[in-house]
C-alpha cells in the first residue's frame, strides 16, 4: 500500500525534462546508440558528469530510445520503492515491524522522496543501492560466511560508480557491517568482511579510472574538489536542508532517544543508531562545507534514508503511549502524523518539479523554426537538444558555457566577445535566451539580437516557475529579401 | 507524560492534522493517502477484525475529505448572489457535518462494560401498553405476545412479579371502541386502567397508570405499543442489564411487520438504518435515548425527573435528554418486538411530521443541556452531546433537500451561479472524493440492513419537515397525533395533495432542462451539465417518491405491485431497485445531451477507397470553378444555369482549424461534383510562426491533419487536395521565401503532409502542387512522384498585359510532361478583352495533351475584396465573356467520368 501511495503521488509529478535530465538522457542515447554500432558519441561526457557514464546514462538511454523519458523517469521511481523497502527492512530488523511500516511510510512521503522518484538523474539508483547495502549491513549478523563482505561491497561499489557521491556514505554502511558482525560472529569476521567491502568499493573507482581517464576528471570535479556552481551562506543552507528534511530528522533524534530509555532490545541498536543518524547529517555537512546550493534537494534524500528508521520508530513508540492502548487512537495519531507529514512532502515536490520552466511551449515553437540545417545558440540548450534530436543534429547546437568563434578577419574569439561577432556576423539561425542560469553572458551578447536588421524576434514565450513568472526569448536570423511580390500580372 | 497530557498531545495532533488539510487543499490526495497509508498503517494497530478495520479506513476517508471540500467551498462561494449561494453552502455543510456525525457514530469503540451488582429480576416489571383508539383487532396480538413474554420470563425467574396494563386512553378521547378494550383486557386477565380524563397525550396516560399501579422506586417499566408485539423472549434480554445499578433504560428496536404494505415497507427500511446501523454506535457512547416503545425503564430514573414529560410530542426523547447525565443507557440489536408501520404516504408524513416538531421542539428548549457546561460539570459527555446535536438537527435535513433542488434550477432557469471560481475539474478533485467515500462507507455500514427506498422516503419528507422546522421554530403548538395503524382505504384513494410539493418540484426540473437544452453558451458548459445532472438527480429522487405515491393512490400492495413491470422491483428487498431511477437518469442525461448538442457528427463507415490517380484526356478536361467562400452555396447554381451545365469539380478554400464539410461535399456528390480544397495551414488568432514550412514538417499540425486525413478518408469518394499554395512567394504565410522558411522545406513539409494522409489511409485524396509559378519552380518543387497534378493559374488583372495561355501551357508542359494540370482561369477587363482571352484560353486547352480540368476563378482574387467586387470577375460578368466560358464548357466534360 505505502508503495503503490508513493507510485501514485510521484506519477502525478508532471514536469517537462530539467536540464540535467536532458543531458544525461541525451548522453545516454548517444551512448546506446553508439553500443549498437551507431555513430562515436560527441562529447567526453565523463568529464563533467558526477557518475560513471556507461552505468546510469547509458540505462536510461536504453530506456528512453524504448519510452522516452517516462520510462526512464520509471526507472527513478523503481530505485525510490526499493529505497523504501529498504528503509522497510532496516527498521525491521533493528526494531519491529510496526516501527519499520511506519518508517517507510514516512520515508516514502517526504517530498524529496516523491520528486526523486519521478527525476532521472543518478541519485534515485544511487540512494537504493546504498539502501540495498544498508540492509546487508545491518542484516550482517544473520549470516556467518566471510563472502558476506563482498556481496555488500558489490553493491556498495556499484553505487559508488553509479554516483560518486555514494562515497560519502560508504563508511557508515561498512561500520554497520562491522558493528553488526562482531556482535554476531566476533572480531575476526567483523575485519574481514571490512576488507572486503572497501577492497571491492575501491576497485569499482579504480578500474574505471585506470581505463578512462576522464572518470578521474570527473569524480574529482563533480565530488572531491568540486567548485561551488551556486554559492551560498552556511546558514541558508542549513535551513534549506532543515526545511526539506528535518522533520525527519528530529523524529530520528528523538528515536535515539528513546532508545537510551527503553527496553534492552531496543538499546542494544543505539550505536547502529548513531551511525544512522551520523550518516542522516553527512549530506548537508557536505553542502554546508562546499557552500553548494546546487542538488541539495537530491541529496538530503540520502540523510531522509538514514533518518527514516529511527523516526518510524519514534513515532511507533510514541502513538503507543499517547494513545493508552486504544487500538483504533493509535491507528489515528499514527495516521496524522503520516498525513502531516504528507500534506508538507506533497507541496513540497511540487514546487521542487517546478523550479525549472516546462519547456513544452518553447519546443512547440521551436519546432516551427529548426530544421536540419542551421546553427542554434540556446541557454539551456540540453532541454531543446534532447526535445528535438530527431531534427536538429548535434552540430547545431550551440549553448552559453563556452563558445570558440573564428570571425570573417580570421581572428579567434572565445566567450562573450566570440558569441557577439558570431551574432554579428550572422552565425546563428536561432537564438534562445531565457535569462536564467546564463544571464550575465545572456545580457551581454542580447545587444546584437536586438539590431533588426539582423535578428527578429519572433516569439516570447512566458513561463511559470516556483521561483516566478520568467520569459523564453526567441530570435530568427532575419532572412535576405528572397520574397517576389509578383512578378508577372498573369501568373502567380 | 501524565494521562491528561497525552491526551491533549493527541488532540494536538489530530487538530494539527485537521488545519493542515483544511490549509493545503489537497483534494482527493488526502483521501487516497488515508485508504493507502491508513491500510498500511492498520498493520501496526493489532486490529483483527476486517470489518472494523474497512470501518476505521472509511470513515477516516470521509472526515478528509469532508475536511477538503468544505475547505474548499468556502473559497468558491459566490458573494455577489449571496441569497442563494450562502444557503447552498450551509445545507451542504450541514451535509458534510451530518455525515461525519453517521462516521463518528458508527466509529469502532469497545462495548460500554456493565458493572453487574444485584439480581434485576427481584424487581417487580410493569409492561405498558398505551392504547387510544387503534381498536381491539390491534391490541389483542399485542397483549397476547407481552403475555407470552411474561410467561417465558417468570418460566425462566419463578420468583419474578410481572404485572400487564392497558393503559386505556380512549375513553378520554371519545374513541368508539374504548369498552372493548376493557373487555379484552378482562378477557386475558390483564390490568386495564381507562383514564376519565386527557392530558399529557400517550406520556399523561402512561404517567397515569403508573401512578394508580405504583411503577415506581425499584420498579421496571417496560413500554409497548399497542401495534408493538414483543417477541417471548423481549424481558429476558431486556431485564438482565439492570443488573448494573447505573443502567436507566434499556431500548430495542422497532420494526414493521406489515411490509406487504410499500408505505410501511420503505418506512421499515428507513427504521432499520437507525435501529440496525446507529443505535449500536450510540450504545457504545452511551447515548442511546427512549424511542417511546419496546423500552424497558427503570422507575426510579423517571422518578427523578418527575416521570414522563407531558409536554413534549416526543416524550420518550425528552426524558432521555434529562436523564441522560445521570443514567447509562443500553441498546440490545435484534429483533425483539414487531409493529405495525403507516399504510398511507399521509400517515407517514404525520408520523415524520410529529416526530420532527418534537424533537426539534426538544432542541428548542433543550439546547443548553446539548452545547453548554452543566452545572457543576454535571452534564452530558462529548460523546452524548454529539449525539443529542445530531438527533436533533436530523429534522433539518429538509431545509436542506429543498436548498439542494432549488440552487441549481436557479442556475439552468436564471444563470445565477451559487458557486464562484470553480473549475470542474477542481470540483470533481474536491467532491468526488468526499462523495464517493460518504458513499462507500454509507453503504459498506447500511448494506443488508436499509436500502435505497429509506433514502427516498427521508427524501420525500421533505416539505412536511420544512413544515415541522418552521413549526418548532416559531413554537406553535401542535397536538399529539397517533399514527393510524390501518389503512383508510377510501380516503387513500382521494388524497393526493401531499405530493403537490414534489409535483412543483418536478416541473420546476422539468423547466431547468428545458431551459439547459437550450443553452449553449460553451463557456459555462461544465457548470451547466453539473447543475443538469444535479437536477436529475432530484428527479430521479422525486421519481421514486411519485411511484410510492402512485401505489399508495392504487391501494396496491406490494405482492400486487409486482405485476408492474416498471416499478416492480420497488417493493423487492435489494437493492436492484436502484436499477430503474440508474437508468431513467441516463436516459435523460444521454436524452438531454442529444437535444442540446443534435449536431453531433456521425462518422461513415465508409470502406477505405482506392487511390485516386487523376486521369487525363486529351482535349476533354473537366469543367469546374472556384468560389469565394461567401459565394459557394449560391453562386454554383446560378453559373450553372447560365452555362447549361453543370460543374464536374468545385474548388474553395479552407484553413486547417476548419471541419472538412461533409454536408458541403455530400452536396457536391449528388451533383455528380468533386471537391477541390485549398488548405491554408493559417489558424484565426495564431502566431506567423505557427503556419511556417518547419512547423508543417515538424508535426505541428499533425493533430489537425489526422481529423482532415480521418474525415477525408470517411467521405470516401474523391477529393482534390491542394496544400502549400502559393509557397515560393513572400504572401503566403507558408512560404519558402520567408516567415522563417526556406526552399528546402517545402520538400519536408510536402512529405510530412502526404506520410500523415498515408498513415490515417485517406488514399482518396489527389495532391495538387499549387506554386505561383510553376513553370520556375524547380527550387521549391517536391519529388514529382508525390504530385498527382500542378496548378497553372492564370488570373489577369484589369489595365495589366495579359499572359498568352498557350505560352504558359506549353511552357508548363514542358516543364511538367504528362503531369496531370489544372488551369484556373479568371479575369477582370473590358467585355470585349476578356472573352477574347478566354477563347485564347480554349484553344490553348485543345493543344496541350495533359489537361485533367479547366477551373474559372469565380470572384475577385483580391485579399478581403467585398461582395461588389466579385461582379467584373464573374465568369458571367457579360454576355461575351459568358459566350466564351460556354464554348469551354461544351468542350469540357461536365461530369466526372467513373474512375473508381
Amino acid at each position: 500500500m505505502i508503495l503503490v501511495f508513493q507510485s501514485i503521488v510521484s506519477l502525478s509529478l508532471s514536469n517537462t525534462a530539467f536540464q540535467d535530465e536532458a543531458l544525461y538522457l541525451y548522453s545516454g542515447r548517444q551512448l546506446f546508440n553508439h553500443l549498437l554500432g551507431g555513430p562515436p558519441v560527441t562529447e567526453p561526457y565523463g568529464q563533467y558528469f558526477a557518475g560513471l557514464i556507461y552505468v546510469h546514462p547509458l540505462l536510461i538511454g536504453a530506456l528512453d530510445s524504448i519510452g522516452g523519458i517516462e520510462a526512464a523517469r520509471l526507472l527513478s521511481l523503481g530505485c525510490m520503492l526499493l529505497a523504501t523497502t529498504s528503509v522497510y527492512l532496516v527498521a525491521k530488523h533493528l526494531f519491529d515491524r510496526d516501527s519499520a511500516l511506519l518508517a517507510a511510510a514516512l520515508f516514502a512521503v517526504q517530498g524529496v522522496v516523491l520528486y526523486l522518484g519521478r527525476f532521472a538523474t543518478f541519485d534515485a539508483m544511487c540512494v537504493s543501492l546504498v539502501g540495498v547495502a544498508t540492509v546487508l549491513a545491518v542484516r550482517g549478523d544473520k549470516t556467518s560466511s566471510s563472502r558476506y563482505g563482498l556481496i555488500v561491497g558489490a553493491v556498495l561499489g556499484l553505487a559508488v560508480a553509479t554516483k560518486f557521491a555514494a562515497l560519502l556514505f560508504a563508511p557508515g554502511v561498512i561500520a554497520i557491517l562491522v558493528w553488526q558482525t562482531w556482535r554476531a560472529h566476533g572480531w575476526r569476521q567483523a575485519f574481514l568482511r571490512a576488507v572486503l567491502t572497501a577492497s571491492l568499493v575501491a576497485t569499482a573507482m579504480i578500474i574505471p579510472a585506470v581505463l578512462d581517464k576522464d572518470v578521474l576528471i570527473g569524480l574529482t570535479k563533480t565530488t572531491t574538489e568540486r567548485v561551488a556552481i551556486i554559492r551560498m551562506p552556511r546558514l541558508d543552507i542549513a535551513l534549506r536542508a532543515a526545511s526539506l528534511g528535518g522533520i525527519l530528522v528530529a523524529m530520528a533524534v528523538i528515536g535515539i532517544f528513546i532508545t537510551t530509555i527503553t527496553t534492552i532490545n531496543d538499546r542494544k541498536h543505539f550505536l547502529v543508531g548513531l551511525v544512522l543518524l551520523g550518516s542522516t547529517l553527512l549530506a548537508p555537512a557536505y553542502h554546508i562545507y562546499k557552500t553548494e546550493i546546487v542538488s541539495l534537494q537530491k541529496h538530503v534524500v540520502f540523510s531522509m534514508f538514514f533518518a527514516a528508521p529511527l523516526a518510524g520508530f519514534a513515532v511507533m513508540r510514541f502513538s503507543r503511549y499517547v494513545a493508552n492502548r486504544v487500538i483504533s487512537r493509535q491507528w489515528l495519531v499514527t495516521l496524522s502524523v503520516c498525513l502531516l507529514v504528507f500534506s508538507l512532502g506533497i507541496g513540497q515536490a511540487q514546487s521542487l518539479f517546478s523550479e525549472w520552466p516546462n519547456s513544452a511551449r518553447l519546443i512547440r515553437v521551436m519546432l516551427t523554426q529548426v530544421r536540419p540545417s542551421g546553427r542554434i545558440l540556446a541557454e539551456e540548450s540540453e532541454v531543446p537538444r534532447y526535445y528535438l534530436q530527431d531534427i536538429v543534429a548535434f552540430w547545431q547546437w550551440n549553448q552559453l558555457y563556452w563558445f570558440y568563434y573564428t570571425d570573417r578577419h580570421g581572428k579567434q574569439l572565445s566567450g562573450v566577445e566570440a558569441y557577439r561577432a558570431a551574432i554579428a556576423e550572422g552565425y546563428f539561425d536561432l537564438v534562445l535566451l531565457r535569462y536564467g542560469p546564463n544571464v550575465d553572458v545572456a545580457h551581454a551578447i542580447d545587444e546584437g539580437l536586438k539590431d533588426p536588421t539582423r535578428y527578429e524576434l519572433i516569439a516570447k514565450i512566458p513561463y511559470n516557475t516556483a521561483f516566478g513568472p520568467g520569459n523564453y526569448w526567441l530570435w530568427r536570423k532575419r532572412q535576405p529579401n528572397a520574397g517576389q511580390s509578383g512578378d508577372s500580372t498573369a501568373i502567380f | 507524560l501524565s494521562f491528561g497530557i497525552a491526551q491533549f498531545v493527541v488532540l494536538l495532533i489530530l487538530l494539527l492534522a485537521v488545519f493542515q488539510l483544511t490549509r493545503t487543499n489537497l483534494g482527493a490526495w488526502t483521501t487516497l493517502a488515508t485508504c493507502l497509508l491508513g491500510t498500511a498503517l492498520l498493520a501496526t494497530s493489532r486490529v483483527s477484525s476486517h470489518r472494523v478495520m474497512r470501518t476505521l479506513i472509511l470513515a477516516t476517508m470521509v472526515g478528509v475529505s469532508a475536511i477538503d471540500y468544505l475547505a474548499w467551498r468556502t473559497g468558491v462561494i459566490n458573494w455577489a448572489s449571496w441569497w442563494i449561494a450562502v444557503p447552498l453552502f450551509l445545507a451542504e455543510a450541514f451535509g458534510v457535518l451530518h455525515t461525519l456525525g453517521f462516521q463518528y457514530t458508527l466509529w469502532p469503540r469497545p462495548e460500554l462494560a456493565l458493572t453487574p451488582r444485584e439480581d434485576p429480576t427481584w424487581r417487580p416489571v410493569f409492561v405498558f401498553i398505551p392504547t387510544i383508539n387503534e381498536g381491539v383487532e390491534i391490541l389483542e396480538p399485542t397483549l397476547r405476545g407481552v403475555l407470552a413474554a411474561r410467561d417465558a420470563y417468570l418460566f425462566a425467574y419463578p420468583h419474578a412479579r410481572v404485572t400487564v396494563v392497558v393503559c386505556n386512553d380512549g375513553r378520554a378521547a371519545n374513541a368508539p371502541g374504548w369498552r372493548e378494550v376493557e373487555r379484552l383486557a378482562r378477557k386475558v386477565d390483564v390490568l386495564c386502567i381507562t383514564r376519565k380524563e386527557s392530558g399529557g397525550a400517550k406520556a399523561g396516560n402512561i404517567e397515569n397508570a403508573r401512578q394508580l399501579c405504583g411503577a415506581t422506586d425499584d420498579a421496571l417499566i417496560a413500554i409497548f405499543d399497542a401495534d408493538q408485539i414483543p417477541e417471548q423472549d423481549f424481558l429476558l434480554n431486556t431485564v438482565l442489564p439492570f443488573a448494573d445499578p447505573s443502567i436507566g433504560w434499556v431500548q430495542t428496536g422497532q420494526y414493521y411487520r406489515n411490509t406487504d404494505n410499500p408505505i410501511a415497507r420503505w418506512a421499515n427500511d428507513q427504521q432499520s438504518l437507525f435501529y440496525q446501523v446507529i443505535c449500536p454506535g450510540k450504545s457504545s457512547q452511551n447515548a442511546v435515548f427512549i424511542c417511546g416503545t419496546n423500552v424497558v425503564i427503570r422507575a426510579a430514573a423517571l422518578d427523578e425527573i418527575g416521570g414522563l414529560p407531558q409536554d413534549s410530542l416526543t416524550e420518550d426523547f425528552a426524558a432521555s435528554i434529562r436523564l441522560h447525565p445521570r443514567w447509562r443507557s443500553v441498546f440490545i440489536p435484534g429483533i425483539l418486538a414487531t409493529g405495525l408501520g403507516p399504510m398511507t404516504l399521509q400517515e407517514y408524513f404525520k408520523q415524520q411530521r410529529r416526530w420532527a416538531i418534537g424533537t426539534l421542539s426538544v432542541f428548542r428548549n433543550h439546547w443548553r443541556e446539548i452545547f453548554l457546561p452543566g452545572p457543576r460539570g454535571r452534564g452530558m459527555r462529548f460523546g452524548q452531546r454529539i449525539q443529542y446535536a445530531l438527533a436533533c438537527t436530523h429534522y433539518f435535513c429538509g431545509l436542506r433537500d429543498l436548498i439542494y433542488i432549488i440552487a441549481p434550477l436557479v442556475y439552468l432557469i436564471f444563470g445565477i451561479p451559487a458557486v464562484r471560481g470553480a473549475t470542474l475539474s477542481l470540483f470533481f478533485w474536491h467532491f468526488l472524493p468526499y462523495w464517493v467515500a460518504s458513499q462507500v462507507a454509507f453503504w459498506y455500514a447500511a448494506w443488508g440492513k436499509s436500502s435505497i427506498r429509506g433514502i427516498l422516503l427521508g427524501f420525500g419528507s421533505f416539505p412536511v419537515l420544512i413544515y415541522s422546522a418552521i413549526t418548532a421554530i416559531t413554537g406553535r403548538e401542535v397536538g399529539f397525533a397517533v399514527t393510524s395503524k390501518q389503512r383508510d382505504e377510501a380516503r387513500a384513494a382521494r388524497t393526493w395533495k401531499h405530493l403537490i410539493p414534489h409535483g412543483v418540484a418536478f416541473m420546476a426540473c422539468l423547466v431547468a432542462l428545458w431551459v439547459f437544452t437550450r443553452n449553449h453558451n460553451h463557456d459555462e458548459q461544465a457548470a451547466l451539465l453539473v447543475s443538469a445532472f444535479w437536477v436529475l438527480y432530484s428527479m430521479v429522487l422525486l421519481s421514486g417518491i411519485f411511484c410510492l405515491g402512485v401505489a399508495d393512490w392504487l391501494g396496491l400492495r406490494a405482492r400486487n405491485w409486482y405485476a408492474l413491470s416498471v416499478v416492480g422491483r420497488l417493493a423487492k428487498p435489494s437493492l436492484r431497485f436502484a436499477v430503474p431511477p440508474l437508468l431513467g437518469l441516463a436516459v435523460l442525461m444521454t436524452g438531454a445531451l442529444f437535444v442540446r448538442d443534435h449536431s453531433i457528427n456521425s462518422v461513415s463507415g465508409a470502406t477505405v477507397p482506392n487511390y485516386f490517380v487523376p486521369d487525363q484526356k486529351a482535349g476533354q478536361p473537366y469543367l469546374g470553378v472556384v468560389l469565394p467562400v461567401e459565394l459557394l452555396n449560391s453562386q454554383q447554381p446560378k453559373l450553372e444555369r447560365k452555362l447549361g451545365v453543370s460543374f464536374a469539380i468545385v474548388g474553395r478554400t479552407q484553413e486547417i482549424s476548419d471541419e472538412f464539410d461533409r454536408g458541403w461535399v455530400d452536396r457536391l456528390a449528388t451533383r455528380g461534383a468533386r471537391p477541390w480544397i485549398t488548405l491554408l495551414f493559417t489558424v484565426p488568432g495564431g502566431a506567423a510562426y505557427d503556419t511556417s514550412l518547419p512547423a508543417i514538417a515538424n508535426g505541428v499540425h499533425d493533430d489537425a491533419l489526422r481529423r482532415w486525413a480521418g474525415q477525408i478518408r470517411n467521405y470516401g469518394k474523391q477529393v482534390y487536395l491542394a496544400i502549400l499554395p502559393h509557397v515560393d512567394r513572400n504572401w503566403v504565410p507558408s512560404s519558402a521565401v520567408t516567415n522563417g522558411g526556406i526552399p528546402q522545406d517545402v520538400e519536408r513539409a510536402w512529405k510530412h503532409v502526404r506520410e500523415i494522409f498515408r498513415q490515417e489511409k485517406a488514399l482518396n485524396v489527389a495532391w495538387v502542387w499549387s506554386p505561383a509559378d510553376p513553370i520556375h519552380d524547380s527550387e521549391y518543387a517536391p519529388p514529382r512522384t508525390l504530385i498527382d497534378i500542378v496548378l497553372l493559374s492564370l488570373i489577369s488583372y484589369p489595365g495589366t498585359e495579359w499572359a498568352d495561355p498557350a505560352k504558359s501551357l506549353a511552357a508548363l508542359t514542358a516543364r511538367y510532361p504528362n503531369m496531370p494540370l489544372f488551369v484556373e482561369v479568371s479575369a477582370a477587363g473590358e467585355p470585349a478583352q476578356k472573352a477574347g482571352w478566354l477563347r485564347n484560353v480554349k484553344a490553348a486547352l485543345a493543344t496541350a495533351p495533359s489537361i485533367h480540368a479547366v477551373l474559372y476563378h469565380e470572384g475577385s482574387p483580391m485579399p478581403k475584396a467585398k461582395l461588389a467586387d466579385h461582379a467584373a470577375w464573374s465568369l458571367a460578368s457579360d454576355s461575351q465573356s459568358l459566350e466564351a466560358m460556354r464554348h469551354i464548357a461544351q468542350a469540357a466534360r461536365t461530369r466526372p467520368l467513373d474512375e473508381q
